[in-house]
């Protein structure tokens, strides 16, 4: 589905042609291999334009024309580029909308001080959208990337497309085309669902009723990890994607909650009472080798695995109030990250290693904060909303989904680790918790 | 005629709850044992509204916030308990459910409401009752009995609850 092709570099002087010209030109330009070498130095130009957000432009992508709405891959990109964090979009129609074919359209948007311009053109191509994509860098007036994107929904054409924009353009992996599961919970009933990662495509995976707690997505994107209360305790399940059914797991007494993959996925962290208090265990993928982590008559519960796979963050009360600590595999290397307070709980170590989310109660309120694995340079990330709960991160690091109770209801909140995006998922109605990201 | 609806109404709650409990049963202290009686269809409006924990045999025992000890003022509900667990012969099993008010993360609540219904599960045992007959569950945060976000609602929902199993 995906086609990449790059071109190579024009030389700085050569003045870029004219947009229409320049269709023409890469559609001759058929499908080159691996990007070329020539490109890194436009990347880095970009890329060094510091900490502030780049401004991108969107052009014309003509989809209103063929799919019969509101420009839909337009809308998403621009969203998708926005809730990247590493761009301000400018609406290229609304900023010059006579300039279009223009020799100087790209002189007077670098004169705006934009630094890249993102083009394209969706057509039918039978039951499948086909999304010609052109990245221009415009202070060097060179064109970066062409890519085409074929399939049949036109929402997962458009983050892919998101997500090369900010691939060539930072270097770094985005996250439009993730996805995020949750626990939906109406009442008595509560369901595993999963949904794209800006809350668009929510589809419900279980229908057994029965209620469910955590949700952990598996590194191999083939399964998703969460807890289920049927009779008489609850145990962890698999939902699988590819038998779209729900495996059991683990078969113990007492609570079983808390699933936390190692980043390899072969092995679970996880909190169990089965030997008469809450405590870490590890096991194997398949529920085999179980080893116990902590040895503590207080609560010990709410395992994350550190990305090295060598540390576990987890809650413990055996303080007096619940507090993070880190822990090595065998439970003799033990540290306390959390002082401040009396209720620090749900660490959630980021996939770079360099943070760890979790929640903190401060003057009656429960928000989301970042810590490093050492408890220094601790700081808030959520400021709005009555109680700020379970974040989980992205795969890139940077990003966090978090639970966020709203007029009562809990919604899944998307932001960045500096705090500056909030987008409250679109999921409809009943409280939406526990969530986990994909890879 | 009211009292007639109660009564029908109580056969109707008492068969859902067999229905759906797979012979769970909530045993309500005021009711009298259910008599055989062919129940007339009722609509929905003309049930009489009961709150259900005042239907439950077994004091509810309440906790203090981020707490999972017995306080003082429910030793006596507990040790009550205690008695009329042991008092009643045809109990198979006592089910303890631990519960927690909204407060707090999903996950610490969960391990929290486990804590809450192992604490009045260890009393249960010292007090004599066979562990055999006692098993424990957590439902968190997750079936408040009150909906509020009071302190009161709060407080009531701090709670360890049974289920009677004959």
């Amino acid at each position: 589905m995906l086609n990449w092709a790059c071109i190579s570099p024009l030389s700085s002087s050569t003045r870029l042609p004219r947009l229409s010209a320049g269709m023409i030109l890469l559609g001759v330009c058929l499908v080159m291999a691996v990007p070329a070498e020539g490109q890194r130095e436009v990347e880095m130009g970009i890329r060094e334009t510091g900490a502030r957000r780049m401004d991108i432009i969107l052009g014309e992508f003509q989809d209103e024309r063929v799919m019969g709405e509101d420009r839909p891959v337009f809308d998403v990109i621009r969203q998708d580029l926005e809730l990247s964090g590493y761009f301000r979009v400018l609406d290229g129609l609304e900023l010059v909308r006579d300039w279009l074919d223009s020799t100087e359209v790209r002189a007077k948007w670098a004169t705006i001080g934009a630094d890249a311009l993102l083009e394209g053109k969706v057509e039918r191509s039978g039951k499948d959208f086909r999304l010609h994509a052109y990245l221009s860098d415009l202070a060097s007036g060179r064109l970066v990337a062409r890519r085409t994107m074929e399939g049949p929904d036109p929402r997962r054409i458009a983050h892919s497309a998101s997500d090369e924009v900010v691939k060539v353009l930072t270097g770094e992996r985005g996250i439009a085309a993730t996805r995020v599961a949750f626990i939906l919970d109406q009442g008595t009933r509560s369901e595993l669902c999963i949904a794209d990662y800006d809350g668009h495509n929510m589809r419900q995976l279980t229908n057994t009723g029965v209620l469910k707690f955590g949700s952990a997505w598996s590194p191999d994107d083939d399964v998703i990890a969460f807890s289920a209360l049927i009779d008489p305790s609850p145990d962890l399940f698999f939902w699988s994607f590819p038998e779209s059914r729900m495996k059991r797991i683990t078969n113990f007494p007492g609570l079983v909650a808390g699933a936390s993959w190692s980043r390899d996925g072969k092995k679970l962290a996880l909190t169990l009472t089965k030997d008469g208090d809450s405590e870490i265990y590890i096991m194997n993928r398949d529920g085999s080798g179980l080893r116990r982590v902590t040895r503590h008559p207080a609560i010990d519960c709410s395992p994350s695995w550190a990305p090295s796979g060598r540390e576990i963050a987890f809650t413990s009360d055996r303080s007096g109030s619940p507090q993070i600590y880190v822990t090595d595999l065998d439970g003799t290397e033990l540290r306390r990250l959390t002082f401040s307070g009396g209720y620090n709980e749900s660490a959630a170590w980021s996939p770079r290693g360099d943070r760890i989310a979790y929640v903190a109660k401060e003057a009656g309120f429960f928000d989301v904060w970042v810590i490093d694995p050492m408890g220094r340079h601790r700081r808030r990330i959520t400021f709005k909303g009555t109680s700020n709960e379970d974040p989980a991160w992205a795969p890139d690091g940077r990003h966090l989904i978090y639970v966020s109770t709203r007029r009562y209801q809990k919604e899944l909140v998307l932001t960045d680790v500096g705090g500056r995006i909030e987008h409250v998922l679109p999921l409809g109605r009943g409280d939406k918790e526990e969530p986990s990201w994909s890879p | 005629m009211k009292g007639k609806l109660l009564l029908v109404f109580v056969v109707a709650v008492a068969g859902l709850v067999v229905a759906c409990g797979g012979g769970a049963k909530r045993v309500t202290p005021t009711a009298p044992p259910v008599p055989e009686v062919t129940p007339e269809p009722v609509s929905p409006v003309e049930v009489p509204v009961e709150p259900p924990q005042a239907q439950l045999a077994l004091m509810p025992i309440y906790f203090d916030y981020d707490r999972s000890d017995v306080k003082a003022n429910q030793r006596g509900p507990l040790a009550d308990n205690a008695k009329a667990i042991e008092a009643d012969g045809g109990i198979a099993r006592v089910i303890i459910e631990g519960h927690c008010d909204e407060r707090g993360t999903n996950e610490y609540n969960m391990a929290l409401g486990q804590r809450r219904a192992d604490s009045v599960k260890n009393y249960f045992v010292n007090y004599g009752i066979p562990k055999t007959k006692l098993s424990t569950v957590s439902y968190g945060e997750d079936r408040p009995v009150d909906p509020g976000h009071t302190e009161e609602a709060w407080a009531r929902n701090r709670r360890a609850e049974f289920i009677i199993q004959k």
